[in-house]
């Protein structure tokens, strides 16, 4: 597949990836692909095809059975789960179908919850500054007081979207970022997904089973029914 | 992990733990009552058993030996000490001198079983008063005539009695209003607070008590009175008087010379006698006297602080028992608490997958979980220790409500 964004500074690359569940008979296995910064991949497939497979694959979730994901250049696959689980961290950006926000914290906090799991410094003045700007680009800079109970699905979701730019990553993995919004928003969120990915040059990767926005990717790959 | 991380990390699992668990408020105010109460349980009833324990201690130390009429141990001294019984009748005020004889004591009398709204009101001497090193605070002095009290600092409290103030004694029972006499009190002491059953009594001189008891009254000159039927007869130069005659209840001005008691008063009731011994030889010599062998003795000499112990191990032996109970009852609690804790986990297991999947290590998970279960301890222990630290205030109540059965 052909590389999307710059050359010369790839993001991430996944070579010729196959995982296979033991007794399960799951199987999967995808293209090489690679992404510079602002590239953008759909991947689509039926469920149960293996999508969020593929994402926790590159996310260093799961450890492929063959092939290597490399972030920045740097091979991650293959190290250990401590490891791999900092590079999640500090690499990478998550977006989940449920928004998977914590309901004890408001805005602002939900956006500052990757420098508190694994952060070694105490918040301070440029991380505020830093999330409220993305509250800010997002279009929440109202509610960043606001618990999360309060806020519709399409907010959720913005939310989840400024949490997983905070810390600038290489990688933004999406999955069924708009499978629990109306048709209005899914476009919306799709396109400021894009937007802000864009903006500050990491590697966005969406799976996805919804045709609608397929359009806006730079690229699509295509999944099987994973057996 | 070096000193800076863990202190970040502690510092972001607080934040995330104190947020949680003002979220969830309901289920964290139920954790830490069931968690607190779980741990006050044991905690406050050992305090309690030493508060209740030292109170009777110090009081059943106030007197080397204690005279009474033969009869119950315990009612005489829970009566006659600590104004929370009946002590058995027979003992007079001649019967002091058979402790007092040869020098070998002195005694202070000591008549319960009146009460001025429900407070015990309890007969005897100024030398009490001298014997225990207290005297009235502020203001007030001792009584001098009869009707005049002084008060317990818990009893003018609760009752809001001040210098200067009347009230009258209950009739002992409304069908009985015959038995005892209700007379006008006035406050001319209030005592300091001794931690001594004390606090909780009016202190009268033993006449003003047996006034009470019918035993002395004051009347107008019957010849003088108005009342119809305030004489029946005369005999020589006496009036005879009538029962219409009016008995003056009130503690005007002068009540205490027109007082008058019929009959010797050597031979009136007391309930109990402080005893002092002058030395131990004295001591040892009245023991054998009346804990001999002579089974026709009507009167009895009791050592108070060889009762306190020996009601003191039965109460510590129910306080093992009840310790014991306490103690499972708190694992109980505390295991309910627990599993309480583990099940909010388990219904935040997303959450915590959510911190998983988002780069945090097992360990700052973990580090966010025990920060949580600490600060719910925390406020537990706040709990427990405030409801151990109040717990010796009821000892009083414990040991009257123990005298009282």
């Amino acid at each position: 597949m052909a590389l999307a964004g710059t050359l010369s500074t790839v993001r991430i690359e996944a070579t010729d990836l196959h995982f296979h569940r033991p007794n399960t008979g799951f199987s999967l296995r995808t293209p090489a692909f690679a992404l510079g910064p602002g590239g953008s991949i759909a991947v689509r497939g039926p469920s149960g095809s293996g999508k969020s497979t593929l994402l926790a694959l590159l996310s260093g979730e799961l450890v492929p059975t063959q092939g290597t994901v490399s972030i920045l250049g740097q091979a991650t696959s293959h190290r250990d789960e401590t490891a791999r689980r900092q590079i999640r961290g500090e690499r990478i950006g998550q977006v989940f179908q449920t928004f998977e926000l914590v309901a004890s914290l408001d805005t602002l906090q939900n956006v500052l919850l990757p420098l508190r799991l694994h952060g070694a410094r105490s918040i301070d003045a440029v991380h505020l500054s830093r999330a409220r700007a993305l509250l800010e680009r997002v279009g929440l800079q109202r509610f960043e007081s606001r618990a999360m109970h309060a806020l519709s699905h399409g907010e959720r979701q913005r939310v989840a979207i400024a949490r997983a730019l905070l810390l600038q990553p290489a990688v933004v993995l999406a999955d069924e970022p708009t499978g629990n919004l109306d048709p209005r928003l899914k476009k919306s969120v799709t396109q400021l997904l894009l937007a802000e990915c864009a903006r500050s040059g990491a590697a966005l990767i969406v799976a996805t089973h919804d045709e609608s926005i397929l359009p806006y990717f730079g690229g699509v790959i295509e999944i099987g029914d994973g057996a | 992990m070096s000193v800076a991380v863990l202190h970040h990390a502690l510092h972001h699992a607080l934040y995330l733990a104190t947020r949680s668990l003002c979220t969830a408020w309901r289920r964290s105010v139920l954790l830490i009552v069931a968690l607190g109460l779980s741990l006050a349980l044991p905690l406050a009833l050992a305090r309690l058993l030493d508060g209740a324990s030292r109170a009777m201690r110090d009081r059943a130390s106030m007197a080397p030996l204690l005279l009474g009429a033969k009869g119950s141990e315990s009612d005489l001294v829970f009566g006659a000490m600590f104004f929370a019984a009946t002590p058995p009748s027979g003992l007079v005020m001649s019967d002091l001198t058979r402790v007092e004889t040869e020098n070998l004591a002195r005694a202070i009398p000591i008549a319960v079983g009146a009460t001025a709204r429900k407070k015990p009101v309890v007969g005897t001497t100024v030398d009490y008063f001298a014997h225990l090193g207290v005297t009235p605070a502020n203001e007030g002095r001792l009584f001098a005539t009869i009707g005049e009290c002084v008060i317990g600092a818990n009893a003018a409290r609760e009752l809001d009695l001040d210098l200067g103030a009347r009230l009258y004694s209950d009739p002992s029972a409304l069908s009985n209003l015959a038995g005892v006499f209700p007379l006008e009190l006035t406050i001319v002491g209030i005592l300091p607070q001794t931690n001594s059953p004390d606090d909780d009594a009016l202190l009268v001189d033993l006449h003003t008590l047996w006034s009470i008891r019918g035993l002395g009254h004051r009347h107008d000159e019957p010849a003088q009175s108005t009342t119809a039927g305030a004489v029946i007869g005369s005999k020589g130069n006496t009036t005879i008087a009538g029962e219409a005659l009016p008995i003056a209840r009130d503690g005007r001005d002068g009540v205490a010379s027109d007082f008058h008691f019929h009959g010797n008063e050597n031979e009136f009731p007391i309930d109990g006698a402080l005893v002092i011994p002058s030395d131990a030889k004295s001591q040892a010599i009245l023991l054998g006297r009346f804990t001999g062998a002579n089974t026709a003795e009507r009167l009895q000499l009791v050592r108070p602080d060889q009762f306190a112990e020996r009601v003191l191990e039965r109460i510590f032996g129910l306080g093992r028992v009840l310790g014991a109970v306490a103690l499972g009852t708190a694992l109980l609690v505390a295991l309910v608490a627990a599993t309480t804790f583990a099940l909010s986990i388990r219904l935040r297991a997303d959450e915590l997958a959510l911190m998983r999947r988002l780069g945090a290590s097992r360990g700052r998970v973990g580090l966010f979980l025990t920060v949580e279960a600490m600060l719910l301890l925390a406020a537990a222990v706040v709990i427990a220790a405030g409801v151990a630290l109040i717990a010796p205030y009821f000892a009083a109540e414990v040991l009257r409500r123990v005298a009282g059965g």
